[in-house]
């Protein structure tokens, strides 16, 4: 047995088994084992595949089902798996449900397949599988908004299924080596029309801007992020959603060059990538908007989790080699931080039963391993060196400004200073300030759900401190120096980054301020009020607190475009749908005989007209 | 062992049809295990000349009275048929089995007549190599179930089956008037020798005719918008019944319409055919799938959804492409295993629960789990999840479309397939997630049809390497008519 397809394999055979041997215990055991085995071969491949790219087919039902394990494709399915243990740590605490481990590892090996797959069957095989997965661990919860995460997916899917069927046709091949050189061909003879190939980028847009969350697809993920457990929430936002991404990063590989020579150039930008940067940067703002105003934890990381991908969009939208770093660093950084905040989600839920900021506050003392956490997560998402997150977004808007889109670089600034606001507001909110009584007896996270959080914090603080790790990857991985420097420093045309200094001269700051504290600092006793107030006491008809409504200013100067919702949009469009079904069924279906008859009559007229009777 | 004794396979359902009336004293217990006992001697016969024909490689010609066509009758039994009888022998097998459970409206010894007379019919269709014999067939198969629609005595039954018999009546005359100007022009009734005088016809009248036997065929083979007596139909037939509608059926129809389109692949205007037929395939999925939307009674939604599935194999039959028939044939196989899964789960939950209303599905989890797990695998499969089957015929069949160059029909079948997903997982949802109940005993023979299914579904899913590859070789079967005059031995009359 390939040692590839053991890796790929075991999530759902571990899934399978813990769903047949429903025992305490057994199962989490099995689950984690399962769930640990692919970065176990990854870390083994790795020398391997820094030299030579490991492959394997399978011939299934007359398809060949091609595998590749290259630099690109490891480096994803890493992040994964490292999501993917993280995952099993915490579903072990926040699950106890057999139901729950079949699905999740369903969807891992879907994932990895996804990764993997070296043909466009594989491909959309086990995207399908990963949707499946998803998908069930939201029915049990919530009907409606899994049917919503599902009808956009599979309409995602099928526009997918479309698209490789056009280009099946066309190059009479399904496998990515020969469709890549095929379209590369065609780039130069233009045997495929502008209005096909616009017609295909549209589809694979569709399907990847689903999974990928770009508004305006990003409806289904705060329900579905949200009505889920939020351990597996971890995988779902952190590495699931990168699938969509990584559809993305395959859409320059094998249909760059087609796609520049048929769709042109703008403003010297290639004009499907700078689409891609629009929606990017669309999607930064919008989500990031709809993050802070939030009033339930997990709506606001959801929203948060569609923003930042939305970074990683715009980073693959720039089209330059700094572009493609800054977005595949973000999508390392994103899937631990972002998971990392998932499973302290988790945690919160588990312990207190509450998920909304006004129900939550002061747990820092209760729970000081996991608000440990949760601040790592918040100085990371927020861009705050030394933590992974600021290395990307660094590298991020480096990419902007040197390939001269400043309003796109605008967007990124303002999604940073959004992400502030709302991470702000989840710090105070939760951790800080007055602790409601009913959470007195708050206990610290379980331990497995403690090690999933440790694992994904480790890396935060690793490549925030140590980016070099990462760049140098890059520069393996795309054959040339694009970001310079070593470890601990980056070097960009425009700029340069020193994490390791950063950290010292933050360590060296922050121990004074410790010294301060601890020697200078007198003790004094003041009441507890909230900073927003500023000391003025607020009326009972406004009254907003950091828990509580804290951004409803806001929320009213953006009254005019908080009316108008892409939500209530596809629910009646939904709802048309489903009239339309009826007036279908009652006007053909109707139950009458003789106009049963007529269509019989009708049909042999249409015989009759089309010339023969 | 010779084999013209292939020849039993339509002789014994029809002797011992006709012995039924002769058990009546017996009771009813009696009746249902001859049938049973019947239904696994055709499925042993049927097993061996499956053996037989895909070891050999070669169809077995079965002369009637020894005849050499085209002068006698033939049955050509080659890969499709030797495929499609036995697996219209083995599910007539399990709905004997279930029979037992779900029929319990005397007579009981008309009722197993016309079940033997069903399976006949439809061994018949697609064993038979003249096109008269078809017709005959066509016939026995469709007055059979119009009186095992109106079985139940019901005022619905009863009107569902007048409008099937106004239908089908309608639609096999005018096969009868295709079938008598094919043989005005040609001389023949053999399909072999159709085939190879097809060229010579003259345009107009095989147009003609081509166009009425498809227009007969296709209310058998329940497309757009010649349909309209399926739902009805499906919903009153007794559960056994109405599985091997969808399971066998409208298979013999749909069958017969792609044969007799590809023997007269040689007539000048075939694409023209092709072009209506795609229409019309692509309309019955959509028309079917939204109507299924929005349906209270789980029986009457799966019928919908069978009526649209059946659409998708009509659309791959008119592709006209070697890649299409292949998948055609491939959805054929997978639909009959997850639709005679699905009637009989949801037929069983009517037996126990009294009625196929979604009501009954609630909680069904808790109550009857085992049922619940055959209907949700069922479900899950005919929306096309991978490790089900169907994902893999529905990824054929779509890739042959779109390469045959029919992107939009492809994409209007994936858009209906969309609103299949939602109320497939809404009955899914009812059934695990809602509702509440105490466990009930389930029949241990009914439970055991159903893990047998679920293996089958998910072993195509995982491996379906040889379920593709028998598909192949009848859709090969189909697809190449020289291949299928060769195979016969005319005596060298008119070519």
């Amino acid at each position: 047995m390939n040692l590839l397809m053991v890796m790929l394999f075991a999530p759902l055979i571990a899934g399978f088994l813990a769903w047949l041997l429903d025992f305490k215990v057994i199962r989490e055991v099995i689950g984690i084992i399962g769930a640990s085995i692919p970065i176990g071969v990854l870390a083994y491949y790795y020398s391997t595949v820094t030299s030579e790219s490991i492959t394997y087919s399978l011939t299934v039902g007359g398809f060949t089902l091609g595998f590749h394990l290259t630099m690109l494709t490891w480096y994803f399915a890493v992040i994964a798996s490292i999501v993917g243990i993280a995952m099993a740590f915490g579903m072990a605490s926040t699950s106890k449900s057999s139901y729950d481990w079949l699905f999740a590892l369903i969807s891992f090996t879907g994932v990895l397949g996804v990764f993997l797959s070296s043909d466009f069957v594989g491909f959309f095989l086990f995207w399908e599988l990963m949707t499946f997965g998803s998908f069930m661990m939201v029915l049990k919860r919530n009907r409606h908004e899994s049917l919503k995460y599902f009808v956009l997916s599979i309409i995602g899917a099928y526009s997918m299924l479309v698209a490789i069927g056009i280009i099946y046709a066309k190059t009479g091949a399904l496998d990515f080596n020969t469709v890549q050189k095929a379209l590369r061909l065609d780039a130069m003879v233009g045997s495929i029309s502008r209005g096909e190939t616009a017609l295909i980028y549209t589809l694979f847009l569709i399907t990847f801007g689903v999974k990928a969350g770009a508004v305006p697809l990003h409806v289904w993920a705060p329900g579905a992020y949200s009505e889920n457990d939020q351990s597996y929430t971890a995988f779902f936002s952190g590495a699931l959603s990168k699938a969509g991404v990584y559809g993305f990063v395959l859409l320059y590989i094998l249909m760059g060059a087609k796609l520049y020579t048929a769709l042109g150039v703008f403003n010297n930008h290639l004009v499907f990538a700078y689409i891609l940067a629009w929606i990017g940067a669309i999607t930064v703002v919008v989500a990031s908007f709809l993050a802070v105003l939030q009033e339930d934890i997990r709506k606001l990381f959801a929203y948060s989790s569609v923003g930042q991908v939305g970074y990683i969009l715009l980073g693959l939208g720039i089209g330059t080699g700094l572009g493609f770093a800054g977005a595949l660093f973000h999508v390392l950084s994103h899937a631990i931080f972002k998971s990392l905040f998932w499973l302290v989600t988790a945690a919160i839920i588990l312990r207190t039963g509450k998920t909304r900021f006004e129900d939550l506050g002061g747990l820092a003392e209760k729970m000081p391993i996991t608000f440990t956490m949760g601040l790592i997560a918040v100085l990371s998402l927020a861009g705050i060196p030394p933590m992974a997150g600021f290395a990307s977004k660094w590298l991020l808007y480096e990419a902007a400004i040197s390939a001269h889109m400043p309003l796109v670089a605008g967007a990124i600034f303002l999604g940073s200073g959004l992400a502030f606001a709302y991470v702000v507001r989840f710090l105070y909110a939760v951790w800080f300030g007055q602790r409601p009584s009913d959470l007195d007896d708050v206990k610290e996270a379980p331990l497995p759900l403690l090690i999933g959080m440790v694992i994904l914090a480790i890396p935060n603080l690793v490549f925030g401190i140590a980016p070099g790790l990462v760049t140098g990857y890059f520069n393996r991985l795309f054959g040339d120096t694009i970001v310079g420097g070593n470890y601990f420093r980056l070097v960009t045309p425009t700029g340069t980054y020193n994490a390791l200094l950063v950290t010292v001269i933050l360590i060296f700051g922050l121990s004074i301020a410790g010294l301060i504290y601890i020697y200078g600092a007198k003790t004094r006793k003041i009441p507890v009020i909230n900073t927003y107030q500023s000391g003025n006491p607020v009326t009972e008809e406004y009254n907003l607190s950091m828990r509580k409504n804290f951004y409803r200013p806001l929320a009213e100067a953006l009254g005019f475009w908080l009316k108008y919702s892409w939500d209530r949009f596809y629910e009646r469009l939904a709802n048309l749908t489903e009239d339309f079904a009826d007036w279908l069924r009652e006007g053909f279906y109707n139950g009458n005989a003789q106009s049963y008859s007529w269509y019989l009559t009708i049909v042999l007229l249409i015989l009759a007209l089309w010339g023969v009777l | 062992m010779n084999v013209q004794y292939a020849s039993l396979l339509i002789a014994i359902p029809l002797i011992t049809a006709f012995f039924v009336p002769l058990m009546k004293g017996l009771g009813e217990k009696a009746i249902k295990t001859y049938v049973l006992i019947i239904t696994a001697i055709q499925a042993g016969i049927a097993t061996w000349v499956f053996e037989e024909v895909y070891t050999t490689g070669k169809p077995i010609i079965v002369m009637a009275g020894g005849w050499r066509p085209p002068v006698g009758i033939d049955l050509y039994i080659g890969p499709f048929a030797a495929l499609f009888v036995l697996i219209v022998a083995l599910v007539s097998f399990l709905m004997a089995v279930f029979n037992f459970r779900a029929v319990k409206v005397e007579p009981i010894d008309k009722y197993a007549m016309l079940f033997l007379l069903l399976m006949l019919g439809a061994t018949g269709m697609i064993a038979t190599g003249d096109i008269f014999n078809l017709f005959v067939f066509m016939e026995i198969t469709a007055i059979t179930a119009y009186a095992l629609t109106a079985y139940n005595k019901t005022g619905e039954a009863a009107e569902a089956s007048l409008k099937y018999m106004v239908l089908g009546g309608i639609g096999s005359s005018f096969f009868l008037i295709g079938v008598a100007l094919i043989y005005g022009a040609t001389g023949t009734l053999n399909m072999a020798q159709i085939a190879q005088l097809a060229g010579n016809i003259n345009p107009t009248v095989a147009q003609v005719a081509l166009a009425l036997v498809i227009f007969g065929l296709a209310v058998e083979a329940e497309l757009f918008p010649l349909n309209a007596w399926a739902p009805d139909a499906y919903q009153a037939a007794p559960h056994p019944v109405t599985a091997m509608f969808s399971a066998f059926v409208v298979k013999a129809g749909i069958y017969a319409l792609a044969r007799i389109l590809y023997l007269m692949s040689a007539v000048g205007t075939w694409k023209n055919i092709l072009h209506l037929l795609i229409a019309m395939a692509t309309l019955t999925v959509i028309v079917a799938e939204f109507s299924a939307l929005r349906q209270r009674n789980v029986k009457r939604m799966i019928a919908y959804s069978s009526v649209s599935q059946v659409g998708l194999i009509g659309l791959a039959f008119a592709l006209g492409t070697q890649a299409g028939v292949d998948a055609g044939v491939f959805q054929m196989i997978n639909h009959a295993i997850i639709k005679v899964l699905l009637f009989l789960g949801v037929g069983y939950v009517a037996v126990q629960l009294g009625g196929a209303e979604i009501e009954n599905f609630r909680g069904l989890g808790k109550r009857m789990p085992l049922t619940a797990l055959g209907v949700t695998v069922g479900s899950m499969s005919a929306v096309g999840i991978p490790l089900f089957n169907i994902f893999w015929s529905k990824l054929r069949i779509i890739l042959a479309t779109v390469d045959a160059g029919y992107a939009w029909a492809a994409a209007l079948v994936l858009g209906a397939s969309v609103v299949e997903a939602v109320y497939y997982f809404r009955l899914v949802h009812a059934i695990w997630f809602t509702g509440e109940g105490e466990r009930l005993r389930e029949s241990a023979p009914l439970v055991a049809i159903m893990l047998l299914l679920i293996a089958i579904i998910v072993a195509i899913g995982i491996y379906p390497n040889y379920a593709w590859s028998l598909s192949q070789k009848a859709g090969n079967d189909i697809f190449n008519v020289a291949q299928y005059i060769k195979n016969v031995p005319l005596m060298g009359v008119g070519a």
